[in-house]
């Protein structure tokens, strides 16, 4: 008895030590802003930008109340991330630089992180110049998850824009960056290689964009997935697979098309075009 | 007729001495009173002052029967004469006029003159000077200009071709008008077009019979329905009669609905409430989740996930 009663304290205690956690940030301690912050990045993960964004603002709003300026940073942050997703790029362009403001008049430091969401956002708005350099210092960042997404940033631009130097210098950090990395920088690496392989080696670059988009499917960015098969179609179809860049450009448009976005509608007409013509919303209800 | 001077020797009653100088000396003081009289009334005034010229350049008709000597009036009054009629090098005419001097004041640069005649169509021509009210006149060249005056002859004539040129053409139309008439009557007694096939053929009223007659078929055949109308009407009565029942049922509940409304409104004042407090429980619930989920017991690592707690992962930030 007295060992079962031993026994059942020791796991109590252990318990007790599990489930303490790390000391939240300040603001957390605020229920309005810590709820809408929670709730912010639960409808981000269903895909409810609009409600997403409401609630970054509310916490916004909370932080300005608490002259909070690093709270302020987060949600604005947040907020642009989720207006890029909901293809809004001109609007994160100027939650931007509104942050950045509130940030200057409280000397406190700029986040790097808002300079990746402007690089971000003038990449969208194939503003590359711009977006090659918005992309350079969180690219030099320890954070291999931030240095990651600002080389894939850099690399397609320089790639859209013919600028290989910039293509090359992606290429680097993303290369030389220390193992073990996150599957989303891994799939970051292949594809920039991917893409500074098309013109010399089509049949690896094809190869290493079909890679890029079962990790994008695994880890759930479905647009970032329809990008990589099409960049697998490119790459197909300069290797001379003419029948195989076809299905692949099908299945791109058709992944794009049963996304929101009017940039992803547009991109589903272009690819749907170049696959020959596909049915691109084939489970739509029929017209009345 | 001869006198003879007798010697009187009868002494007159008065001798008077001197008498020829005493008459001399009377004619003399007669004489001064009457000058001094003249020059007190300022006679040799207006006589020793020169008459004002002023200038009346005439219009492009010529002297429009103005002559030497003519009368110049100002505001119905004689005020001066016309001295000459003078040709200018230009191949204007005017005329120098003497003003009276009393004139003078009246006569500034706007002022003009009117050639009128005596008795408005006839009798002799005159200058007939207007008031001015402008600057006063430069004396030592005094020019204004003179303009006919309207000839009531011809504005009869002008206003009797005006009459003239507007009945005429209504002359003509009512004339043209009579003749088509006159020609559409005509047709119509020969029985020309509908209206004279109404007068002279009497087919078309042949055919209105025939339609009364129709008429009244479809009017007899109408009644049977007419009747099937009426139990319509009967039926749609008793309806309404329901619905006005349906009505006072209505109006007897209306009574309780501010009570139901208050219920109703006790009710939902608590919703608010209720929300935020659902909404709390369910913000426990997900932290607690979250808490347990961390937990090592239950397969967690103890630890949260992100470090960086609040902040989306930056594989979110969509190129």
């Amino acid at each position: 008895m007295k060992k079962i009663i031993l026994s059942s304290a020791a796991l109590m205690s252990l318990a007790a030590c599990g489930s303490t956690s790390q000391p939240a940030p300040i603001a957390f301690d605020d229920p309005v802003y810590a709820q809408a912050m929670d709730t912010g990045e639960s409808a981000f993960d269903l895909k409810r930008y609009k409600v997403a964004m409401s609630e970054y603002r509310t916490a916004g709003q909370q932080a300005l109340k608490r002259d909070d300026g690093p709270a302020m940073a987060e949600a604005g942050y947040n907020l642009a991330v989720s207006q890029l997703a909901a293809g809004q790029p001109q609007d994160a362009l100027k939650t931007v630089q509104d942050v950045s403001q509130t940030l200057l008049i409280r000397h406190d430091t700029s986040v790097v992180s808002l300079k990746l969401v402007q690089a971000a956002a003038y990449y969208q708005l194939k503003n590359y110049t711009q977006a090659i350099e918005d992309a350079a210092a969180p690219m030099a960042e320890a954070d291999k998850d931030l240095a990651g997404r600002a080389a894939l940033i850099m690399g397609l631009a320089g790639y859209d824009s013919g600028d290989n130097a910039a293509l090359q210098r992606a290429y680097t950090r993303l290369h030389n960056m220390k193992k073990p990395v996150s599957v989303s920088v891994l799939a970051d690496k292949k594809e920039i290689e991917a893409l500074s392989l098309i013109k010399t080696n089509p049949a690896q670059a094809m190869s290493l964009a079909r890679e890029v988009a079962d990790l994008r499917r695994d880890e759930g960015s479905y647009n970032e997935m329809s990008r990589a098969l099409a960049l697998a179609a490119r790459a197909a179809s300069i290797s001379g697979d003419h029948a195989g860049a076809a299905s692949l450009w099908a299945r791109a448009a058709q992944s794009a098309a049963a996304q929101s976005g009017s940039q992803m509608q547009k991109d589903a007409d272009q690819w749907g075009q170049l696959a020959g013509g596909v049915l691109l919303h084939p489970l739509a209800p029929p017209a009345q | 007729m001869f006198q003879i001077r007798l010697r009187q020797k009868v002494k007159p009653l008065i001798s008077l001495r001197y008498t020829d100088e005493w008459v001399g000396l009377l004619v003399i003081l007669s004489l001064v009173a009457f000058g001094g009289v003249i020059v007190e009334a300022g006679v040799l005034r207006d006589w020793l002052t020169p008459p004002a010229i002023l200038r009346v350049t005439l219009p492009a008709g010529g002297v429009e029967g103005l002559t030497v000597g003519g009368d110049v009036q100002l505001l119905g009054a004689h005020a001066g004469t016309i001295r000459s009629i003078k040709l200018n090098p230009s191949g204007d005419m005017y005329v120098i006029v003497d003003l009276d001097l009393q004139a003078k004041p009246f006569i500034r640069r706007d002022s003009t003159a009117v050639i009128r005649k005596q008795f408005i169509v006839a009798g002799s021509s005159y200058l007939d000077l207007n008031r001015g009210y402008g600057a006063p006149m430069n004396w030592d060249y005094a020019v204004i200009s003179a303009t006919p005056a309207p000839n009531p002859g011809d504005m009869i004539t002008a206003t009797l071709n005006d009459i003239k040129t507007q009945i005429v053409p209504t002359l003509e139309s009512a004339r043209h008008m009579m003749a088509e008439l006159d020609a559409t009557m005509t047709a119509m007694h020969e029985g020309k077009g509908s209206v004279g096939q109404l007068l002279t053929n009497d087919a078309l009223i042949k055919d209105a019979e025939k339609t009364i007659v129709s008429l009244n078929t479809v009017i007899s055949q109408l009644k049977p329905i007419e009747n099937q109308m009426a139990t319509i009407m009967s039926k749609a009565d008793a309806t309404m009669g329901n619905v006005k029942s349906m009505s006072g049922d209505l109006a007897k509940t209306t009574p309780h609905l501010p009570a139901i409304a208050a219920s109703v409104q006790d009710s939902t004042a608590d919703l608010p409430a209720l929300l935020t407090q659902a909404q709390t429980t369910l913000y426990s619930l997900q932290k607690l989740t979250n808490q347990l989920r961390g937990m090592w017991l239950l397969g967690g690592s103890g630890q949260p996930k992100n470090s960086k707690k609040g902040w989306l992962p930056p594989r979110r930030v969509q190129p």
